[in-house]
């Protein structure tokens, strides 16, 4: 009932927008001048009415006014503020170019305004840009979207040097990712120490923590909402870049001036091309032939074309593809029985995305903004080994071994933003997604002595429906209190079983003053899909799993409530407290292992239950020569499974008590800026034995003496006692990280030098922790992964 | 010359990127006060046998402490049995035998460590229908025993069950130090004799099986030749068969006698075994969570369970028992 009447008030809300004859409508986009590139969440503003309304994801804006002489000013931070003096007595359609202020020191135009965090509905929201991104210390001279996003109170990083994302106590499995618009189901290179996303391809960057708007859904914990960048339709632009570990370039430009443009980005590490001479004179040391050969490397690529067929009409077609690769070869030749015999070996993993997405964007009237998106995203991991062993051309046996996992989907979503009045602003649309899941097939193929086997094992591919369907409007109510009201639903089929969830999403602001205000909001969410991950590291081996009859979807309310505060439009403060519940949260058996690929995977989990809360405070100077924030998470992440931890509460493994991190940039001159972050945290939550003692000396009853002697009566295993999971601390977490840009005006671009130290005070942070010995004494010890790491890298940008 | 310094200085950069660090951690591992032990899974055809022994803190490595001079007392539904008595090496027996259905609590106090206590009802047997075999050729080409072991389950109640065997036979065994004379001459003086040094000795050795099953309804191939461990979930009240693999090998010659124990367990007996297989593969495998071993005694560590079991056995002449090519080295050695 109470949903029926949420749908009630918003049809009503639609008919009583309908505008009276005395009102009409200004729309159209709002770009930058110089590259074309739409800018979104610009402020459109009526001086005289003091009617305003914003950009969308598109640059797309739409203002209903009284017949009357309007005073239209759009602005965004960066760009000089553009207005136009009218009497408006027909619709009009507007498509206003906005001048960047500065066009050298990128660092000092932000993205954001304070009192926009004050003034907007949506709270728990983080929007980084990503000029800032690339500007800050990294980790071996490589931007990277999730270790910027770390650095934000309520986002954990889990363990060193990972770019997963724990947001408000959730796992790396809850976060949605969208890169434009399609969602990217691994979002690691090298095991997680480098993002998928290249920052130089990206054009913004936004996570969602809380207060979910009803537009989004399939994942408990957050939101994470990457756009590509358009590519420049009026100039060709590019930039190359090399670094320490890898290069990059992006090239971007008009194929028909003012109608369509492309951009392409691409980078690829060398690790393997460094390190291939050095493993084969090792390999020489040990006394073998040279002709070991082993590397990893890692490259992904971007490309985007945008075609505008009219005002009204405009298409994206946007693909990405990333691939890793370890891998390790090796040839033996041997003289046998006067034959030369030839070993060969290869074996490696590999695992990468690719997505595609076609998007047409089209106005229909000038109130209502479309957006048809199709899309195909996949998933892939392998791991493989092949051995020959030949005499003379003689076969004499051979092994091989494949296994693949993976995920793939296609999908359509259309996405409406109905704009009737100044007081609303309405969403709705729908989305569906075929899944296929492939849970893990191994092949085995072995030859020897004329006997062959071929044996092909594992899961049977999955496949299942998901869709949605949302409605919300952000709506106006008297001059201080705003609210987005949504409603989700969302369905799930798969293997004759149909699951379904109707998911408020109630967002509140009340404008105490200019500068203050406070928000509410209550949301929840449901997740059809699970990830089986190993609990103690994340790696590409990691499962994407549907709801099936016996494990349920997972879902999650979460209420958060808190305050923003903007002081001179420069520093803005916001404090926000949150509490989630977490039900059918999957985690692997006590002792279930990835190579236990022979049983069933439903039989290798447990569900059970999560809550967090916590608080979250950041401060946050947008604008200046100083700019950077400072935050602090306080907060409590605990789970309960019947069959783990004796069914009693346990901290969850990233539980994280304090997590701090600040970080500063300041710009010296136009030509020099420098960056500095220094991060802590409460160490990770391990299980570590405290104490040992013996274990039951099986059937003991029925040995003879010569069992007894051989090993005794006090059982032949000793057990480790755990008081309980994970209630053991690893040392606290801190690291700071330095840089330093230097920029150069030339004849043809900018040159940048970048230098950077990770970890400048080399503090050694636990990575690992185990049992070993030392002295003859058994001790505890700590493996570290990453020292002092300095980074160089040289960009140029024409 | 430029771009090789270049290239030079990049691979001590790679190189030095990739060193991880190693360090002893001084961190204190709480000291957790050391409890009392007690292992103990009863069965009617045994007199009442419990291992004591003390918990040791993790870092501590020296061997485990046996407690012989505790004291320990068994509970007949709630009714003082008797006292155990120290038998070897932390062993405690006593002279009564446990019967089916009824439940035993066995308390146990040793100087300055807290009291532990822990209690189990003994099951009934389980019921078994008869054991089939079949020898096979793997794709090696070597002959494999099969087994089928049939048994029927008790319905409306949740059973566990524990499967285990053990083979008996005689062997010889090589001593270098025995050695026998043969009397090669001898008239009124003289004897000549010739002494061959080493003898095989004629010895009988009882000692477990390897049994496994890929069945869907076992839980846990157990570490050690313990047997199979599984529960009635999937076919609660009916018979089943259960298929197991065996080796066909075996150091003997003559005869050997295959034993079957089909043990009804207690629900502690089974989660035990269950997490104690977990935990043996979880702990030196950093990729696992670690697994914690169930324990059902209060105030300290360790299990009490029990089982009644019903014992089979098969005997198989060597010639059909042993398969040409699986002639080996014999398992366990004195």
């Amino acid at each position: 009932m109470k949903f029926k009447s949420i749908f009630f008030v918003l049809v009503n809300l639609l008919v009583i927008s309908v505008h009276s004859q005395n009102k009409f409508t200004i729309s159209g986009y709002v770009e930058d001048l110089a590259s074309g590139e739409k800018l979104m969440a610009a402020n459109v503003y009526d001086l005289n009415t003091k009617n305003g309304t914003s950009t969308n994801e598109y640059g797309f804006f739409s203002i209903t006014l009284p017949s009357d002489s309007i005073k239209l000013a759009v602005s965004f931070v960066g760009y000089t503020t553009y207005q136009y003096n009218f009497f408006l007595d027909k619709d009009i359609n507007l498509n206003i170019k906005l001048d960047p202020v500065l066009q050298l020191a990128e660092v000092t135009i932000t993205d954001r305004k304070a009192d926009e965090t004050v003034k907007n509905t949506q709270m728990s929201i983080i929007e980084m840009p990503v000029h800032q991104i690339k500007t800050l210390p990294v980790f071996m001279g490589e931007a990277d979207v999730m270790k910027t996003l770390q650095l934000m109170p309520g986002v954990q990083s889990g363990s060193e040097g990972s770019s997963g994302l724990y947001v408000r106590g959730g796992g790396p499995d809850q976060n949605l990712i969208l890169l434009d618009g399609v969602p990217v189901y691994n979002a690691d290179h090298l095991f997680g120490f480098f993002s998928v996303f290249n920052p130089d391809a990206l054009s913004s960057v936004k996570l969602i923590k809380g207060g979910y708007p009803a537009r989004y859904g399939g994942r408990l914990s957050s939101v994470l909402d990457i756009r590509m960048k358009e590519g420049n339709i009026r100039e060709y632009k590019g930039e190359f870049s090399i670094g320490t570990v890898a290069s990059k370039f992006t090239v971007e430009g008009p194929i028909i001036k003012d109608k369509t443009s492309f951009i392409v980005s691409a980078r690829r590490t060398y690790i393997d091309i460094l390190t291939a001479p050095l493993i084969a004179a090792a390999e020489r040391l040990a006394g073998g032939n040279g002709n070991l050969r082993a590397g990893y490397y890692f490259y992904d690529a971007n490309v985007k074309l945008n075609h505008k067929f009219s005002d009204k009409d405009r298409l994206f077609i946007s693909f990405y593809t990333g691939r890793d690769k370890a891998y390790m070869k090796n040839k033996e030749e041997y003289l046998f029985a006067d034959t030369i015999n030839v070993d060969k070996s290869d074996a490696g993993l590999l695992w990468g995305n690719l997505t595609t997405s076609i998007r047409w964007n089209h106005i229909f009237g000038n109130k209502i903004f479309a957006n048809t998106t199709l899309v195909y995203s996949n998933y892939k991991f392998n791991t493989f080994e092949d051995y020959t062993s030949k005499r003379g051309d003689i076969e004499q046996g051979s092994f091989s071994y494949d296994y693949f996992s993976g995920i793939s989907n296609y999908g359509a979503k259309i996405d409406f933003d109905y704009m009737p009045a100044p007081r609303h602003s309405i969403k709705f649309g729908a989305n569906y997604l075929y899944h296929q899941f492939k849970p893990g097939v191994s092949t085995f193929k072995i030859l020897e002595d004329s006997s062959s086997i071929n044996q092909t094992f594992g899961n049977n591919s999955i496949y299942a429906n998901e869709f949605y369907i949302y409605a919300e409007d952000d709506i106006n109510i008297g001059s201080r209190l705003k609210a987005n009201i949504g409603i989700h639903y969302s369905g799930f089929a798969v293997k004759d079983k149909y699951y379904n969830s109707i998911q408020p999403r109630i967002a509140l602001r009340y404008l105490a003053s200019e500068n203050l205000s406070f928000k509410a909001a209550f949301t929840r969410m449901d997740q059809y899909i699970h990830l089986l991950t190993n609990s103690t590291i994340g790696l590409p081996t990691d499962l994407w799993l549907p709801t099936t009859e016996n494990i349920l979807p997972q879902n999650s309310y979460q209420t958060a409530i808190g305050g923003a505060y903007n002081i001179n439009d420069n520093w803005e403060i916001t404090l926000e407290g949150f509490y989630k519940t977490m039900d059918n949260l999957i985690e692997y058996k006590e002792g279930a292992s990835f190579f236990d690929i022979g049983t069933n995977w439903e039989s290798k989990v447990e569900t059970g239950k999560g809550y967090s809360y916590g608080a979250e405070l950041l401060i946050r100077k947008n604008i200046g020569k100083f700019t950077g924030w400072i935050g602090y998470t306080l907060s409590w992440s605990n789970r309960k499974f019947e069959n783990l931890n004796n069914g009693e509460v346990f901290p969850y493994k990233y539980d994280r008590r304090h997590d701090i991190a600040i970080v500063i940039l300041y710009e010296v001159s136009d030509n020099i800026d420098l960056g500095l972050t220094w991060v802590y945290g409460t160490g990770n939550a391990l299980t570590l034995g405290v104490a040992r003692y013996s274990d039951l000396p099986e059937n003991y009853q029925l040995y003879d003496s010569y069992y007894y002697d051989y090993y005794g009566y006090g059982g032949w295993n000793e057990i480790e006692y755990y008081k309980s999971r994970n209630s053991y601390r690893t040392p606290a977490y801190h690291r700071l990280d330095v840089s330093a840009n230097f920029h150069k005006q030339k004849t043809h671009g900018v040159r940048t030098w970048s230098v950077g130290l990770y970890n400048a005070y080399s503090r050694q942070n636990p990575f690992f922790i185990y049992f070993g010995y030392a002295n003859n004494k058994k001790v505890l010890k700590q493996i570290s992964l990453f020292p002092m790491i300095p980074s160089v890298r040289y960009s140029f940008k024409f | 010359m430029y771009m090789k310094k270049i290239r030079v200085l990049l691979i001590i950069i790679v190189l030095a990127l990739f060193i991880g660090c190693e360090k002893i951690l001084e961190m204190d591992i709480e000291a957790t006060a050391p409890m009392i032990v007690v292992n103990a899974a009863i069965n009617p055809d045994s007199v009442i046998t419990v291992s004591v022994t003390r918990s040791m803190h993790i870092l501590d490595n020296s061997p485990v402490i046996r407690l012989t001079n505790a004291n320990l007392e068994v509970y007949e539904e709630d009714n003082l049995l008797g006292s155990l008595q120290h038998w070897r090496e932390g062993v405690f027996k006593g002279s009564f035998y446990p019967q089916t259905g009824k439940k035993y609590t066995i308390k146990v106090s040793s100087q300055d460590l807290p009291d532990a206590e822990a209690s189990c009802v003994v099951p009934y047997p389980p019921i078994s229908l008869g054991i089939d075999t079949l020898s096979i050729y793997d794709e090696y080409n070597n002959r494999t025993m099969q087994y089928t072991y049939r048994f029927k389950d008790k319905a409306n109640e949740r059973n566990y069950y524990h499967l285990f065997a053990m083979r008996r036979y005689k062997y010889y065994e090589y001593d270098p130090d025995s050695f026998s004379i043969d009397t090669i001459y001898q008239n009124q003086d003289t004897v000549i004799v010739d002494t061959t040094w080493g003898n095989e000795i004629p010895k009988m050795r009882f000692e477990p099986l390897w049994i496994n099953s890929d069945d869907i309804i076992v839980s846990q191939n157990l570490w050690s030749d313990n047997g199979v461990i599984f529960t009635d979930e999937l076919f609660d009240g009916q018979n089943y068969n259960l298929r197991l693999n065996s080796d066909s090998y075996f150091p003997g010659e003559d005869t050997i006698t295959v034993y079957f124990y089909f043990k009804e367990i207690t629900e502690e007996l089974y989660k035990y075994y269950n997490s104690h297989e977990e935990h043996i593969y979880a702990k030196d495998d950093p990729f696992s969570e670690p697994v914690i071993v169930y324990s059902n005694v209060e105030g300290g560590v360790g299990i009490v369970g029990a089982f009644s079991q019903k014992v089979d056995s098969l005997r198989f002449y060597a010639p059909d028992y042993w398969g040409g090519s699986s002639w080996g080295e014999p398992i366990y050695y004195e």
